[in-house]
C-alpha cells in the first residue's frame, strides 16, 4: 500500500498501454501521438506515448493510418461476437458470475444523486 | 459442559450488531482483514460449540457408544446438556454446514466461470478488456494468474483521462489485494453463522473503500479520486432508468465520496482492540468447550472409575 505513495507518475508499460488504449476508445475519432499526450497530461514524454501507441498497433489493439508526416491511431474493433456477449453478461448484474465481482459504483437512489450533483460542483469548483 | 460453550453465540450476536459500524470506522485495509478474521473466528467457534453440544447427545446413541470406551449410562448421568438442546444443535450444525459448503461452491464456481469468460477476451494491453457498450460499467475479474479489468466504452467516455487512471488503479487494487477472497470468506462465514449476516455487505463496502484509498494514493490526489467515483456513479445512474432504477440504495457511494473528500483514514486502536478481543474470546471459548467435552467423556469411562476406587 505504501509502495504507491509518492510515485504518482511511475507507470508500468502495461498500465501505460491500458491508459492509452482507454484514451483511444474514449475519443471521438483517431488520435495522433500529440493528441494522446495532451489528453493524458503533460507528465508523459512524447516518445513514451509514441512507443506505447506503436506497441498497441503491433498487438493488433489499435489501427493506424498515415496523416501528414505521421500516423493517427484508432482502437481496433475485432472482438468475436460471442466474447463480446460473454463480457456484457459479466458486467450486467444478471448472473451469479457478475454478483461475485467487484463493481466500481453501485446504484444510486434519487437522493444520492442530488447529493452527488452537489459534491461534484464542490469538487469542480 | 459449562456455560462457556454458549459464549461464542453471545460474542457473535454482539459482533453481528456492530459489524457495519466497525466497517465505517476502521481504516479499510485493517477493517477488511480484522472483520473477516474475527467473523471467521466467531463462525468457526459457534460451529465448534454446536458440535460440542451435539457431541454429548451423539455419544449417548448406543450405535456410537459401541465404538467408544465410555458408558452411555454414565455419560447421560454426567451430561448437563438436555437431550433436546443436543438434538437441536446437531440439526442446526448440519443445516449450517450444508449452507456454508453450498455458498463456497456456488461462489467459487461463479468466480472460476468469470475468469474463464475473460480468458476468451483479447489478452490485450496490460490487463484491460474493453467492451463496446454504451452502459457505463466496470468490474474487476480475478484470475488464477492475472486478473482482468473489464470496462465498457460507456464508462471510459464518462470520465476524463485522469479520472480513468483512478478507475484503473481502483480495479487493479481489487485484483492486487485479492479482495474477492475476503468477500468469499465473508459470504461463507455468514452462511455458517447467520448472526453475522451483515458481514458480506460490510466487507464489500470496506474492500471498495480500500480500493478507493489505493487509487487515491496512486494518483496522489484524493479530490480527483472522489471526482472519478462521483462521475462514474452519476453516469451509471443516468443509464439505470425504468424498473431497473432503485428507489433506495445502501448509501455506499456517497459514503465513499465523503471519505475521499475527508483526510486519509486514521488509526483506531480501540476498534482494533475490540475486534482482537472478539478473536481472543472465541479462541478461549473453543478451548474451554474442548476441555469440557474431553473431561466429560473421560469421567464417563467405567474403567477410570474402578481404577480410582
Amino acid at each position: 500500500m505504501a509502495g504507491d505513495q509518492g510515485h504518482s507518475d511511475k507507470r508500468s508499460p502495461g498500465m501505460l498501454e491500458d491508459e492509452v488504449l482507454a484514451a483511444l476508445w474514449a475519443a471521438a475519432g483517431p488520435m495522433s501521438p500529440a493528441d494522446v499526450q495532451a489528453e493524458l497530461g503533460g507528465s508523459l514524454a512524447y516518445t513514451t506515448v509514441m512507443t506505447t501507441l506503436a506497441r498497441l498497433h503491433r498487438k493488433g489493439l489499435a489501427t493506424r493510418e498515415r496523416a501528414g508526416r505521421g500516423f493517427v491511431y484508432a482502437p481496433a474493433v475485432g472482438e468475436a461476437a460471442h466474447t463480446a456477449e460473454a463480457m456484457r453478461d459479466l458486467l450486467a448484474r444478471r448472473s451469479d458470475r457478475a454478483a461475485v465481482l467487484a463493481e466500481f459504483v453501485s446504484r444510486l437512489s434519487p437522493d444520492d444523486e442530488q447529493v452527488l450533483q452537489r459534491l461534484l460542483r464542490e469538487v469542480d469548483g | 459442559m459449562r456455560l462457556v460453550v454458549y459464549l461464542p453465540f453471545l460474542v457473535s450476536a454482539l459482533l453481528g450488531l456492530t459489524i457495519p459500524r466497525f466497517g465505517r470506522r476502521l481504516a479499510p485495509a485493517t477493517g477488511t482483514r480484522l472483520l473477516v478474521a474475527s467473523g471467521a473466528a466467531c463462525a468457526l467457534s459457534t460451529a465448534f460449540a454446536l458440535a460440542a453440544l451435539a457431541g454429548t447427545y451423539v455419544g449417548q446413541l448406543p450405535a456410537v457408544a459401541a465404538f467408544g470406551d465410555w458408558s452411555v449410562r454414565l455419560l447421560k448421568a454426567n451430561d448437563p446438556v438436555p437431550p433436546l438442546v443436543g438434538q437441536a444443535a446437531l440439526g442446526l450444525l448440519a443445516v449450517l454446514a450444508v449452507l456454508a459448503a453450498a455458498t463456497a461452491v456456488r461462489r467459487g464456481l461463479a468466480l472460476a466461470e468469470a475468469a474463464r469468460a475473460c480468458r476468451g477476451a483479447h489478452p490485450g494491453a496490460g490487463d484491460l478488456v474493453i467492451v463496446r457498450d454504451a452502459v457505463p460499467r466496470a468490474r474487476a475479474v480475478p484470475g488464477r494468474r492475472a486478473g482482468r479489468i473489464v470496462v465498457t466504452t460507456g464508462m471510459l467516455r464518462a470520465l476524463t483521462a485522469e479520472e480513468r487512471r483512478v478507475l484503473l488503479a481502483h480495479e487493479r487494487a481489487h485484483l492486487g489485494d485479492r479482495h474477492h477472497l475476503y468477500r468469499l470468506a465473508a459470504a461463507v462465514t455468514a452462511a455458517l453463522n447467520p448472526m453475522l449476516a451483515a458481514l458480506p455487505r460490510t466487507v464489500e463496502y470496506t474492500t471498495e473503500r480500500w480500493a478507493d484509498e489505493r487509487a487515491a494514493a496512486h494518483v496522489g490526489d484524493r479530490r480527483l479520486a472522489a471526482r472519478a467515483v462521483i462521475r462514474a456513479a452519476l453516469a451509471t445512474s443516468r443509464h439505470a432508468v425504468g424498473p431497473a432504477a432503485l428507489a433506495f440504495s445502501d448509501g455506499a457511494v456517497p459514503d465513499r465520496i465523503t471519505c475521499l473528500l475527508d483526510a486519509p483514514p486514521r488509526r483506531r486502536p480501540f476498534a482494533v482492540a475490540a475486534l482482537v478481543a472478539v478473536l481472543t474470546l472465541c479462541l478461549i471459548a473453543v478451548n474451554e468447550a474442548r476441555a469440557d467435552t474431553e473431561s466429560l467423556f473421560e469421567r464417563s469411562e467405567p474403567a477410570t472409575l474402578t481404577s480410582h476406587a
